[in-house]
């Protein structure tokens, strides 16, 4: 590959691609480049991709000359190395054979953020020209698309923080139509002060049935002087998108904002995961955590009693439904917790998987299992694999050997452990090492395979054909 | 209200639900009938006075829509989200596929995998399969250069 692989790769069955069907995954690299390779294989035909495009040249909207940023000379930044251009998870709508993905490039000193519409058949732009992501007040090179996009009844939504904490930089959410890629609708979290940001570790947005969408912001200023606030650093938000404007439905803030962005410990470190349904009087929750590893169980219908959105002067959060610090508490989150089957699992910094039990909507007072394996910085995004209720496997990559500048180099290993009793480990990469590591990065796991992106290939995991040795007289 | 939050097609489906009071005496009572019935969102279900609502068929490229069915009896409000997706889209055809940022149900989770079980995730039966290293060759030298 060209460039490394920071988003989650993308699985679709059964594309026509030159009249084969083909089961695909699709991968974006950070020299903003878009592949697609048959899933099952890397023999005969398939050793070369179905068909890959640059977003950097005029067919797909760029200048002449266009490259993607260049992370040491650009923005002066190691956060991304050593070049910008696809950081987040794409997103695909399988009932129209579209991708969406978010490109920055640098084109005659300029810079430019765009959203592509790819045919997932060839890489062609459905819409071309693709749209370039602006508005008033928004700085193309400081900002950086982190989280994963969102497909959502037919709206696009990207999200932006900075790189490093490069100034000007704020919160932003864009929102587009998917069919036209026209703009619908800008929000700023932080459109009074400085800073916010949508991270996340590159956890996509989350959104509900009823179309409410939600996100973590990061430091930055947070308004204590009106309710709601106008500035929302630190905060879980709920947002709607009415058709023409974001409408910010709701909001809760940490009682320690303010030390949390003093300290540089962002809440909007981590993703924001939405239970299913839950019995007892919050059916409908969120589970969040961020550096500082306070995990919060929110009602997303009423996310704080009272509307008390902040608690000034408080020692807790009495007002949200569970909040669980200190030694209950995980590492802090780089990475965003997963659900399958009444667990919620987490790997936290420098910490090691943990799997909490939820009953009627309350996590329990401390891990129901651990991992014997202990990450450092930046821990993991764990995925869940299953059948139904039942054989669960939990998926992790440890990424921490994604090398300069700060972290040794070495390859993404994979985990699997059982995700009844996470104490289990039934497997573990190391004794055959794929591509070298790329922070963040989360396995995605269809039809029997797991697809791992890093920093030069696509690492593609499976059941390994059993030999059957045969042995008779004279046949050794 | 009964169901809660269901999942229809948009192939006309009829979907009847049942309001029923809670009282602060234990007592329960059925207010189907009575109660008033509205859909905040008439292009994807429409419901009677019954309480019967009806899927509508969803615009090509739309996957699904969403409206909030309430029945409202002496001032108290119930109310149900009713999903409804787009049958000519064929779901199932994507069973199995784990695509996070489009879980439009937020399982987050592939929840149709049948091969790998924790018996057949072990060492020996269980590893790298192959890596796709494909090296670019745009006319950029940036690329040529570059892995």
């Amino acid at each position: 590959m060209d460039g490394f692989i920071y988003g989650q790769p993308l699985y679709v069955p059964q594309v026509t691609i030159a009249g084969v069907k083909h089961n695909v995954v699709y991968v974006a690299t950070e020299n903003d480049s878009v592949y697609a390779f048959d899933a099952d294989s890397n023999g005969g035909a398939n050793a070369n991709p179905l068909w890959q495009v640059t977003l950097l040249d005029a067919a797909h909207g760029a200048g002449t000359g266009a490259t993607p940023t260049d992370s040491g000379t650009d923005n002066t930044c190691t956060d991304l190395i050593p070049t910008i251009g696809v950081t987040s998870t794409p997103v695909i709508d399988p009932s129209t054979g579209t991708m969406y993905v978010e490109s920055k490039t640098k084109e005659s000193g300029n810079f430019f953020h765009r959203l592509h519409a790819l045919d997932i058949t060839n890489g062609a732009e459905k819409v071309s020209p693709p749209t370039t992501i602006t508005t008033s007040g928004f700085n193309s090179l400081m900002h950086t698309n982190r989280p994963g996009l969102l497909l959502l009844n037919g709206i696009v939504y990207v999200a932006y923080a900075s790189d490093c904490d490069n100034q000007p930089y704020h919160g932003w959410i864009f929102a587009y139509d998917a069919a036209t890629l026209s703009q619908k609708a800008v929000f700023n979290e932080s459109p009074n002060g400085r800073e916010g940001g949508f991270w996340m570790a590159g956890s996509g947005i989350a959104a509900d049935l009823a179309a409410n969408i939600y996100i973590a912001s990061g430091n930055g200023d947070f308004d204590t002087g009106h309710v709601p606030a106008v500035d929302l650093g630190d905060s879980n938000l709920k947002l709607f998108y009415t058709g023409s404007a974001f409408s910010l439905e709701d909001y809760f803030t940490p009682f320690d904002q303010s030390t949390l962005d003093q300290n540089d410990t962002d809440l909007g470190s981590g993703g924001v995961l939405l239970l299913p349904d839950q019995a007892g009087a919050h059916p409908q929750e969120l589970v969040q955590a961020g550096k500082e590893g306070t995990i919060y169980v929110i009602d997303r219908n009423q996310m704080t009693t009272g509307n008390k959105h902040y608690c000034s002067g408080c020692a807790s959060d009495t007002q949200i439904v569970q909040e669980l610090q200190g030694a209950v508490a995980v590492g802090g989150m780089w990475s965003m917790p997963a659900y399958w089957n009444s667990n919620v699992y987490f790997w936290g910094s420098s910490d090691n998987l943990k799997a909490y039990s939820v009953t009627s909507g309350t996590l329990s007072l401390g891990p129901t299992s651990a991992s014997g394996t202990f990450l450092g910085f930046p821990g993991a995004t764990p995925s869940v694999s299953a059948h139904g209720n039942s054989g669960g496997i939990v998926w992790a990559i440890d990424s921490t050997s994604y090398g300069s500048p700060n972290a040794s180099l070495g390859p993404a290993v994979l985990h699997a452990y059982d995700a009844t009793n996470v104490v289990t480990q039934l497997y573990n990469s190391s004794a055959t090492p794929g591509g070298n590591a790329v922070k963040f990065t989360v396995p995605t796991i269809a039809n029997g395979k797991v697809y791992i992106g890093t920093q030069t290939e696509l690492d593609v995991y499976g059941p390994q054909p059993q030999i059957t040795r045969l042995l008779g007289v004279g046949a050794r | 209200m009964s169901p809660q939050n269901p999942v229809i097609t948009d192939s006309a489906v009829i979907l009847a639900s049942t309001a029923t009071g809670h009282y602060s005496d234990g007592s329960t009572k059925d207010l189907t009938s009575s109660a008033t019935w509205t859909s905040t969102n008439s292009g994807v279900a429409t419901v009677n006075s019954s309480g019967s609502a009806t899927s509508v068929a969803l615009p090509a490229g739309q996957n699904a829509g969403f409206t909030s069915i309430k029945a409202v009896s002496a001032g108290v409000t119930g109310v149900s989200i009713v999903s409804v997706t787009n049958h000519t889209s064929n779901p199932s055809e994507f069973a199995g596929v784990f695509i996070q940022h489009n879980d439009i149900g937020r399982t987050g989770q592939n929840l149709n995998e049948t091969a790998l079980t924790a018996a057949a995730v072990q060492g020996v039966s269980f590893g790298k399969k192959f890596s796709q290293r494909w090296t670019a060759s745009f006319t950029d030298s940036r690329f040529t250069c570059r892995r």
